[in-house]
């Protein structure tokens, strides 16, 4: 037995005083009470009647003396922390290393465990029975996060069962180096230590990652599976076009990785609300399904655009019709998913005396509810003017066009929403400004949003108001004077000033003009510029948060939660290792903010093709734990029993304490002594 | 507080009108009075025996039948009564609940007998007579009493046979003696109250016991100590030991009341929580007490 918690010097002075106190205690206890009795002969009478023994009571109170005493010494026992002793002669320490990459999932080609996953897992399993009371292992999740998930290393064979048990298949590809690098650091300074890796050998360098392997570990490789032909879902998403938001394309994109041509029946499939991850027992309304024809090693790209759909969400799959006896063996990138992007049209109250440019810049894009009003009607006049908070409770956006400087003063107090100043007068202004005649531009911020895809760096420009105190990150263009155009947000508020009046220009001559009102809506909107975006299975995504949530919560397509992500700069950042539906929602009440899908779309893992890696261990001992049997017979009686108990055998200390204390309650109920003192 | 403060007062004077009205009753007893040949009501006649008063000849009975009888009459008796109370080691036990107990049961029946014209005697004792109270009659005597009683305690050890001896050649008027103890004594209690029977004295046996007495509270490891004798028994208090002790002391109790009831002692046994105007009643209604 080896003791694996205090030494026994560091607790003997402890031990010592308890011992003391216990005496102590049991001296009171067995003191006896003074009582007083009218007549002691009749006490005499009845004792000499009786069998009572004195030896008896005595020896009573010393069995109670070495209860206390045993009690004390199983507390001792329990702080030292026993273990089953160690046998020297063979003392393993095996660091199993399970593949859970996507391309784990793939056929194995054996017929006891059908995918390379499940035959690693029996591996891992039968390498744990192998173990010998003295050995210790460790169980290392090798995906895109690795980690060693059975905790330190522990002989308890039931508990490593059980932590293989909960090893699934993740969605994201491997990190080998990382794994060899906590297998070598977790085999430092170990006896005997032996390294497992139960993969399909579908990693990169190998040379590399072998030299980091430690030189005195012995080190196996267990390859499941053989290189095969794949048919993978390589892209599936699904946009809203910039300029008709209300109309949407969905794009796919199958590889055949087989060495022969493949015809596959390709589906798109409506997902109800109620399904986070294709089912494929259930039935689903088919929006889209074609017959796609691969040549070997080819893709297939396709668009599809005027869907009739019944779901926002959509499911696509991809299964081989001919060969027909060709089997894909790696069916999780044979399912991806994809959501249409929420959109509505925003309601935006233009406040313009007639501008043709605007008016018309405007009405282009039928994605846009626009309300013109003249700066004349009562129903947009406030006491001293516009009534810049009443329109903005009202709209989405207020356009408030002084291109002909003959808008009334704006009353901008208190107000909130979204708003774009064109060419307002110096009072008016957002920003503090100031005139000037043909300003030359010299600065335009392209990377502002409100700036995609504008060249505005030649623009002309009679006379205009330079802005002063904006900062460079809301600047968007910028003359020698001074700001001539540039955006603010704040929490309430969120608007673009417009230096100069659109007609003193030659902006309206440019098909940049409706471009421009475009950006600066999506932008006010807080519409997705990006053309695309996916979120494939492996990586950390920085998911847009939209309005301004601090902490979101994100239900995973299996059920889980994660729980108050912080969002930073609009964005919270989540790790994926699952395809399928992420909902986003907010921690207090639990609405819905948005949701959105994640692929596996990794063209490396679902390359079944390449011949697996094999890293070269340095050392092989003798006997490891591969070599050995499954012990049955050799196993003492005292481990079998300990197998038995609640308790975790490698535990002992718990099983001293726990004696201790059914102890305890033995004595109390039973001695009756406990009431006297 | 006084043990005989004014509840207890207006307590006996209760006791007193109930004594009245249980001995107008059916059960009430015949109180034998001496016969002689003096006397003021007629009872009986007697054969002349040599020495009789010739004036208590009846020499109307002579003149028609020759024959000497002489007359007797019916003399009243003054009725003494005595209390015998334990003032032993024991009675003081459990802060003298026996022995206040003994002098308030006392003092009720000897304020009756005050009342009735009887001539009331107190003898407190342990292992001799170590106070009395001469006879004396007449309600208002009943503060000496209290007086007395109220200084008795309880110490040392008890012997019935002496004291009794004592008392029986102090005392030469016999009575109705009553013995008012809790009956704890190595020696035992038997000859002491048979030595009162044979002196003619009409003996009542009063058993006082603690609560503590009948059902020890009391578990574990103890030592028993003595009051009167200070001896020290250390045992296990387990609840067997207790279940015999407690059959112990009622075997004691019922071979008490067997020996009194052999020798027509009238016993009564009451624990000092039975309330003593209860157990004044009990005697009072056994009978005999009072003319």
């Amino acid at each position: 037995m080896i003791f694996n918690g205090y030494t026994p010097e560091a607790i003997l002075p402890y031990l010592i005083g308890l011992a003391v106190i216990i005496a102590i205690l049991y001296l009171l206890k067995v003191r006896r009470r003074a009582v007083a009795v009218p007549y002691i002969g009749l006490w005499r009478e009845v004792l000499e009647k009786s069998s009572h023994r004195r030896w008896h009571d005595w020896i009573k109170r010393f069995i109670s003396y070495l209860i206390c005493i045993l009690i004390i010494g199983l507390i001792a026992l329990a702080l030292l922390d026993p273990r089953q002793e160690e046998d020297n002669t063979a003392h393993r320490h095996a660091i199993i290393i399970v593949d859970a990459s996507a391309s784990m999932a793939a056929d194995s080609g054996r017929e006891e465990c059908p995918s390379r996953f499940s035959c690693a897992i029996k591996d891992a399993r039968e390498l744990v029975d192998h173990m010998r009371p003295t050995d210790r292992a460790v169980i290392i999740e090798a995906s895109g996060i690795v980690s060693a998930v059975s905790g330190p290393f522990q002989s308890d064979k039931a508990a490593l069962d059980k932590t293989l048990s909960t090893i699934a298949v993740r969605s994201t590809s491997m990190d080998m180096h990382k794994a060899i690098e906590l297998a070598s650091h977790l085999a430092q300074d170990r006896e005997n230590p032996e390294i497992y890796l139960l993969t399909d050998g579908q990693f990169d360098n190998a040379d590399e990652i072998s030299k980091i392997l430690p030189r005195t570990a012995a080190f196996e490789q267990r390859n499941y599976g053989t290189p095969s032909g794949n048919l993978s879902i390589e892209a599936f998403n699904v946009r809203r076009y910039i300029a008709n938001r209300l109309g949407f394309e969905v794009f796919f994109k199958a590889h055949n990785g087989f060495e022969q041509p493949v015809t596959a029946r390709m589906k798109i499939m409506a997902l109800p609300d109620s399904e986070s991850t294709f089912d494929p027992e259930k039935d689903h309304d088919i929006i889209v399904e074609k017959t796609l024809t691969l040549a070997s090693g080819s893709s297939e790209l396709r668009l599809y655009d005027n869907l009739t759909l019944s779901s926002s969400r959509m499911a696509a799959t991809l299964e081989i019709i001919d060969p027909s006896d060709l089997v894909d063996p790696m069916p999780i990138d044979n399912i991806a998913y994809a959501r249409i992007p929420d959109y509505a049209k925003p309601d935006i109250a233009c406040i313009t005396p007639g501008n043709l440019y605007l008016e018309a810049a405007l009405l282009l894009n039928e994605n846009y509810r626009v309300s013109f009003m003249k700066p004349t009607d009562p129903d947009i006049l406030g006491d001293g003017g516009i009534d810049l908070k009443k329109l903005s409770a009202n709209h989405d956006i207020v356009i408030l066009d002084n291109s002909y400087r003959n808008l009334p003063h704006v009353q901008k107090e208190d107000w909130e929403g979204r708003a774009i100043f064109i060419n307002p007068e110096v009072e008016d202004s957002p920003f503090k400004a100031k005139t000037v005649e043909s300003p030359i531009i010299e600065r335009v911020n392209a990377k502002h949003p409100v700036a995609r895809w504008l060249s505005l760096k030649n623009l002309n420009i009679s006379k205009a108001n330079v802005f002063s105190g904006v900062p460079n990150s809301d600047l968007v263009m910028r003359a020698i004077e001074g700001p001539l155009m540039a955006t603010r947000k704040t929490n309430s508020q969120r608007f673009l000033a417009i230096g100069f009046s659109l007609v003193e220009s030659d902006l309206i001559f440019r098909v940049g003009l409706p471009v421009l009102f475009i950006n600066t809506i999506d932008w006010l909107m807080d519409e997705n510029a990006e053309p695309l975006r996916g979120y494939p299975t492996g990586n950390a995504w920085h998911v847009r948060i939209p309005g301004d949530l601090a902490h979101v919560d994100v239900i995973r397509p299996d059920g889980s939660k994660l729980q108050s992500l912080p969002v930073y700069d609009g964005s919270a950042s989540i790790y994926g290792e699952m395809s399928g539906f992420y909902r986003v929602q907010r921690p207090e009440t639990k609405d819905e903010v948005f949701e959105f899908a994640a692929n596996f779309s990794n063209m490396a893992e679902s390359d079944l093709s390449q011949t697996p890696s094999m890293l070269q261990g340095r050392i092989h001992l003798k006997t490891t734990l591969s070599d050995l049997e499954t012990e049955d017979e050799e196993t003492s009686w005292i481990i079998r029993l300990l197998s038995k108990l609640p308790v975790s055998s490698q535990y002992l200390w718990v099983l001293a304490l726990l004696i201790a204390m059914g102890m305890l309650t033995v004595e109390w109920l039973t001695y009756h002594r406990r009431w006297t003192v | 507080m006084s043990l005989f403060d004014e509840a207890f007062l207006k307590k006996i004077e209760y006791l007193y009108v109930m004594s009245k009205k249980v001995f107008t009753g059916k059960l009430r007893a015949e109180r034998k009075t001496r016969k002689v040949a003096s006397g003021i009501e007629f009872a009986d006649h007697r054969n002349y025996a040599p020495g009789d008063d010739f004036r208590a000849l009846d020499w109307r009975v002579y003149g028609r039948t020759e024959k000497l009888l002489v007359r007797l009459f019916e003399e009243k008796e003054d009725l003494s009564i005595y209390f015998l109370i334990d003032c032993s080691g024991s009675m003081h036990f459990n802060d003298d609940a026996k022995l206040n107990y003994a002098k308030k049961m006392a003092a009720a029946l000897g304020y009756i007998g005050l009342c009735n014209q009887d001539h009331v005697s107190y003898i407190a004792f342990n292992g001799k007579v170590i106070e009395r109270l001469a006879p004396t009659s007449g309600r208002g005597q009943i503060f000496k009493i209290f007086q007395f009683l109220e200084k008795l305690k309880g110490e040392g050890q008890t012997s019935f046979e002496d004291s009794f001896k004592t008392f029986a050649s102090e005392n030469r008027r016999r009575g109705v003696a009553v013995v008012i103890s809790d009956f704890y004594n190595p020696e035992g209690y038997e000859k002491a109250l048979n030595f009162l029977h044979y002196q003619q004295f009409e003996t009542y046996v009063v058993h006082i016991a603690d609560e503590s007495e009948f059902d020890p509270k009391v578990h574990g490891d103890v030592t028993l100590i003595d009051d009167e004798t200070g001896e020290r028994v250390d045992l296990t208090m387990t609840p067997r030991l207790v279940a015999k002790y407690q059959k112990a002391f009622e075997t004691l109790c019922l071979k008490m009341e067997a020996y009194c009831v052999a020798r027509h002692m009238l016993y009564f046994r009451t624990p000092v929580s039975t309330p003593f105007d209860e157990i004044v009643l009990k005697v009072f209604r056994a009978g005999g007490f009072l003319k």
